[in-house]
C-alpha cells in the first residue's frame, strides 16, 4: 500500500492559499463543505515519489484561538486529526501580521513549511524578505511563490516529504513561563492557550483554570500572550526583511479614486450595472441556442411517430424539463465568474466600504448589498453568495432578503403585463415593481433581527486587502465548480416539479378545460379572488412559475392558445439547425462586447411572447388585477432552485419559513395593490 | 492634563501611537491579532463617502473600522 502524507494549508485571509492549492491541483481539485458548516472547502490529492498526498486548505484565519467560523474550523481541524505537515502560507508583503499565526502554528509542533508567497507584490512595493535566513531563525523550510503565476509550487511541493517541526521562539514573561512549566501539558500551544484564554472546543481542566486564576492576579495573561508573540513578530520582521519606500502604492492610487468621498458611490453603481450587462448580453445568445436544442431534440422525437401520450411526456416533461434546468446554467456561470472576480480583485471589501453606513438602518453589514444585488440577476447565486458575510445571522437574515429582488426571470412576465395594461406607462410599473421588492426584502430583513440568533463576535473590523488581479484560471474555476454543484442539486427538484405539472395537464385525458391541472387552478382562484384574479389560467401559471419564474410566460401561452404542434424532423436536418444555432451563439456573444460600452437605454427589452397572447391575456382581466398579479407574483415564492439553496445552507426549517412567509407578504401586498388601483 | 484623543477623533493624516484598547474581547482580540498593539503607529487615511467607517493604515496594513468601534482605540497624548 501506499504511503499517505496528508497535508494542511494553513494562513491568513489573503494571502493566496486558494491560488497555491489550484497552482498545485493541475486539474483535480475538488470542492466540498466543511461538516457541520457551509464553508468551502477545497481539498486536492496527488502521488509524489510513491506517496499519496492529500491536501486540504483550511479556512482563512488570524489566529488558532478565536471563535469565528473559520477559527473553529481550522482548529478543530489541526488538534483533532492533525496534519502530517502544515504548509503555512504567509504574504511576504505583511510578514511581521502573518508571522503571528506562524509562531502559534510553531508551538503545536507539527512538522510545516512556509511559503512566503506573493514575492512580487511584496518587490514592487519594494520590501526584500530573506528566505533563508527567516528559514533559519523558524527552523523549518520557508520558500519564496508566486503562486497564481506557479513560481516556487514545485519546490513547495519537494519540500513536503522533509519538512520538519518549527522552533517555539516567542519568549513570554517569566510569571507566565513559570506556569507553562507547571502545567501538566506537554504540547505547548495548549498550554499557552489554556492559560491565557477560553477556546470553544478547547477543554480547560482544573489545574490550568486554578493556574490561570493565580496568574490573573498578576497581570492579563491573555495580553501578554499576545504581545510576547507580537513582539517576536517584529523582531523577526525586523531580521529577515529589508525595506525601500516606493511612494505612493498602487492601490492607494486605485482608492483614490473609487473611494472618493464624490465620485465613490456613483462609480460602484456603474460597476454593478455592467456585472449586470455583462450577464445579460453572454448569456442571452446561449439560452437562445437551448432553445435551439431543445426544438431540435423534440422534432426528432416527433419523427419517431410515439404514442400521444408517450411523445408529449418526452417531449414536455423529459426534455421540458432538462431545459428548464440547462437553462439557468448561462446565467448562473457568468454570475459566479462575476462573483469570483470581486471576491478575489479585494474590490468586495472597497463595497462594504462604501456601503457600511446605508446597509446599518438595516443592522446588517456593508457587504451584505451584494448578495442583494446579484439577486436581481438570479436569486440562487445570490443566497449561496451570503457565504461573504462572516456570521450566521447575517447570512440568514440576507438570505430570507433576497427572493425579493425581482430577478431577470420575473422581468418577462413584467414585460408582458406592463405592455398590455399600463401601455403608457410600463418602465414606471416595472420600476416601481424593482423597488417595491428591494423594501419589502429590506423590511424582511430589519424584522429578522428580532426571530435571528445573532453571533456575539460582531466587530465591523475588516482589512482592505491590496487590489490584485485574480489568476483567470482559479476564477473559471469556482465559477464552473458552482454552477456544476448547482446543476448537480437543483436538477432533480426542478425535473420532478415540471413532471408533476405535465401529469397534472395529462389527466384525465381530453380536452385541457377539465384537466386535474384546471381543477387546481380553478382551486387557487379563490384565495386570487380579493386579488381581482378570477381566471384560472392567471392562476394556473403561478404554479410552474413556482419551478422557475422563466416558464410563467410559456405557460400562459399554453393555457390560453394551445400547444403549439411540434414538426417532425430529420437527423440532418436537426444537426445542421444545432451547427448553425451554435454558430449564431457564438457570434452574438462576439457582438455583445461592444455593446458592454454603450450607453445604456432605459427602454424595456422587447416582448417576444407568442402573437394573440397579449390580446387573449387582455380579455382575462382588468388593469387593476393585472398589476395585483405582477405584484403577487414578484413576491409570492421563491423558486424551487431559491429554495433548495436555502435549505441546502440554513436547513428545511428556514426553507419553509421562506416560502410561508413571501406567500403571505405577496398575498396582502397584491391585495392592497387591487383594493388601491380598484 | 488633556482627555485622550480616540482614534475616531484623529485628524486625517495625522500619526499617533496606540496606549490602549478598551472593550469587549473579541473586538481587543481581533485588533491584536491584525497587530494593532499599544505602541504601534497608526494613520487615518480617509473615511467612506458616506461618513463611517473610517480607513486606518497600521503599517502596511489597511483596516476598515467603524466609528463607534475606533473610539476604543485609545490613543497617546501627543507632545
Amino acid at each position: 500500500m501506499t504511503p499517505v502524507l496528508r497535508v494542511a494549508t494553513v494562513g491568513n485571509p489573503n494571502v493566496g492559499k486558494s491560488s497555491l492549492i489550484n497552482a498545485i491541483a493541475g486539474s483535480n481539485l475538488s470542492v466540498g463543505n466543511w461538516p457541520g458548516t457551509t464553508v468551502d472547502r477545497l481539498s486536492i490529492s496527488f502521488e509524489l515519489d510513491q506517496v499519496h498526498v492529500e491536501w486540504v486548505d483550511l479556512p482563512g484565519t488570524y489566529s488558532l484561538a478565536g471563535a469565528t467560523s473559520e477559527e473553529s474550523i481550522t482548529r478543530r481541524e489541526l488538534l483533532t486529526s492533525p496534519p502530517d505537515v502544515v504548509v503555512n502560507v504567509i504574504d511576504a508583503g505583511n510578514l511581521e501580521r502573518n508571522l503571528g499565526l506562524t509562531l502559534e502554528l510553531s508551538e503545536l509542533g507539527l512538522p510545516m513549511v512556509v511559503v512566503l508567497n506573493l514575492v512580487d507584490e511584496a518587490r514592487a512595493h519594494g520590501i526584500e524578505v530573506d528566505a533563508s535566513k527567516l528559514s533559519d531563525c523558524l527552523g523549518v523550510e520557508a520558500i519564496e511563490t508566486v503562486a497564481s503565476s506557479g513560481q516556487g509550487c514545485a519546490e513547495v511541493k519537494a519540500a513536503l516529504l522533509r519538512a520538519s517541526r518549527g522552533r517555539a521562539l516567542v519568549e513570554y514573561p517569566e510569571y507566565f513561563q513559570a506556569a507553562v512549566r507547571q502545567l501538566d501539558e506537554p504540547n505547548r500551544w495548549r498550554a499557552v492557550t489554556l492559560l491565557s484564554e477560553d477556546v470553544p472546543g478547547l477543554d480547560s481542566h482544573e489545574q490550568a483554570q486554578r493556574l490561570r486564576r493565580q496568574l490573573e492576579l498578576v497581570q492579563d495573561p491573555f495580553l501578554s500572550v499576545a504581545e510576547a508573540r507580537l513582539k517576536m513578530a517584529r523582531h523577526l520582521t525586523c531580521d529577515v526583511e529589508v525595506r525601500i519606500d516606493r511612494g505612493v502604492s498602487r492601490t492607494e492610487k486605485i482608492d483614490r479614486l473609487l473611494l472618493h468621498p464624490l465620485l465613490g458611490l456613483p462609480l460602484f453603481l456603474v460597476g454593478m450595472l455592467e456585472v449586470f450587462r455583462f450577464t445579460y448580453e453572454f448569456s442571452a445568445p446561449w439560452i437562445g441556442f437551448l432553445d435551439v436544442v431543445k426544438g431540435v431534440l423534440s422534432s426528432w422525437v416527433t419523427s419517431w411517430g410515439l404514442a400521444p401520450l408517450a411523445q408529449s411526456f418526452l417531449i414536455s416533461g423529459v426534455i421540458g424539463g432538462a431545459g428548464t434546468v440547462a437553462a439557468f446554467s448561462p446565467v448562473l456561470f457568468l454570475l459566479y465568474l462575476a462573483m469570483a472576480f470581486l471576491e478575489a480583485s479585494g474590490l468586495l471589501a472597497r463595497t462594504t466600504f462604501l456601503f457600511d453606513q446605508v446597509m446599518k438602518w438595516v443592522g446588517l453589514p456593508g457587504r451584505s448589498l451584494i448578495p442583494l444585488l446579484l439577486g436581481f440577476g438570479c436569486n440562487v447565486p445570490a443566497i449561496y453568495s451570503t457565504r461573504i458575510l462572516p456570521n450566521l445571522g447575517d447570512r440568514l437574515r440576507v438570505a430570507l432578503a433576497i427572493p425579493f429582488m425581482a430577478c431577470s426571470a420575473r422581468l418577462t412576465v413584467f414585460v408582458l403585463f406592463a405592455a398590455i395594461f399600463f401601455p403608457k406607462t410600463a418602465p414606471y410599473v416595472v420600476l416601481g415593481l424593482y423597488l417595491l421588492g428591494l423594501l419589502l426584502g429590506l423590511l424582511t430583513a430589519l424584522l429578522m433581527r428580532r426571530f435571528v440568533p445573532q453571533d456575539s463576535d460582531r466587530t465591523g473590523i475588516m482589512e482592505m486587502p491590496p487590489y490584485r488581479f485574480p489568476s483567470w484560471r482559479a476564477v473559471f474555476r469556482q465559477a464552473w465548480l458552482r454552477t456544476y454543484s448547482f446543476l448537480r442539486d437543483a436538477a432533480g427538484p426542478i425535473l420532478g416539479a415540471v413532471l408533476l405539472v405535465w401529469f397534472l395537464h395529462q389527466v384525465p385525458a381530453g380536452k385541457p378545460e377539465n384537466s386535474l391541472y384546471a381543477g387546481v387552478s380553478r382551486a387557487l382562484t379563490v384565495p386570487l379572488a380579493p386579488l381581482g384574479i378570477h381566471d384560472w389560467r392567471l392562476a394556473g401559471a403561478l404554479m410552474p412559475g413556482f419551478i422557475a419564474k422563466e416558464v410563467v410566460v410559456g405557460t400562459l401561452g399554453v393555457s390560453f392558445l394551445g400547444e403549439e404542434p411540434v414538426a417532425a424532423g430529420g437527423l440532418g436536418e436537426g444537426l445542421g439547425q444545432l451547427a448553425t444555432g451554435f454558430g449564431v451563439a457564438l457570434q452574438e456573444t462576439v457582438l455583445a462586447v461592444p455593446k458592454l460600452f454603450g450607453v445604456p437605454s432605459a427602454e424595456l427589452p422587447p416582448d417576444e411572447s407568442p402573437n394573440g397572447l397579449s390580446a387573449a391575456i387582455g380579455r382575462a382581466c382588468d388593469s387593476a388585477g393585472a398589476l395585483a398579479y405582477l405584484v403577487f407574483l414578484l413576491l409570492y415564492t421563491p423558486c424551487v432552485a431559491t429554495v433548495a439553496a436555502v435549505r441546502s445552507e440554513f436547513g428545511n426549517g428556514w426553507a419553509i419559513f421562506s416560502v410561508i412567509w413571501q406567500l403571505s407578504v405577496a398575498w396582502l401586498a397584491g391585495w392592497i395593490a387591487y383594493q388601491v388601483m380598484a | 492634563m488633556k482627555p485622550s484623543l480616540t482614534l475616531a477623533q484623529l485628524p486625517l493624516n495625522q500619526p499617533a501611537l496606540v496606549e490602549r484598547i478598551t472593550g469587549p474581547q473579541p473586538f481587543v482580540r481581533r485588533l491584536l491579532s491584525l497587530g494593532v498593539t499599544p505602541g504601534c503607529g497608526v494613520k487615518v487615511v480617509r473615511c467612506a463617502p458616506l461618513g463611517d467607517p473610517i480607513q486606518v493604515e497600521i503599517g502596511r496594513l489597511q483596516l476598515a473600522i467603524r466609528r463607534l468601534e475606533a473610539g476604543q482605540v485609545h490613543l497617546q497624548p501627543s507632545v
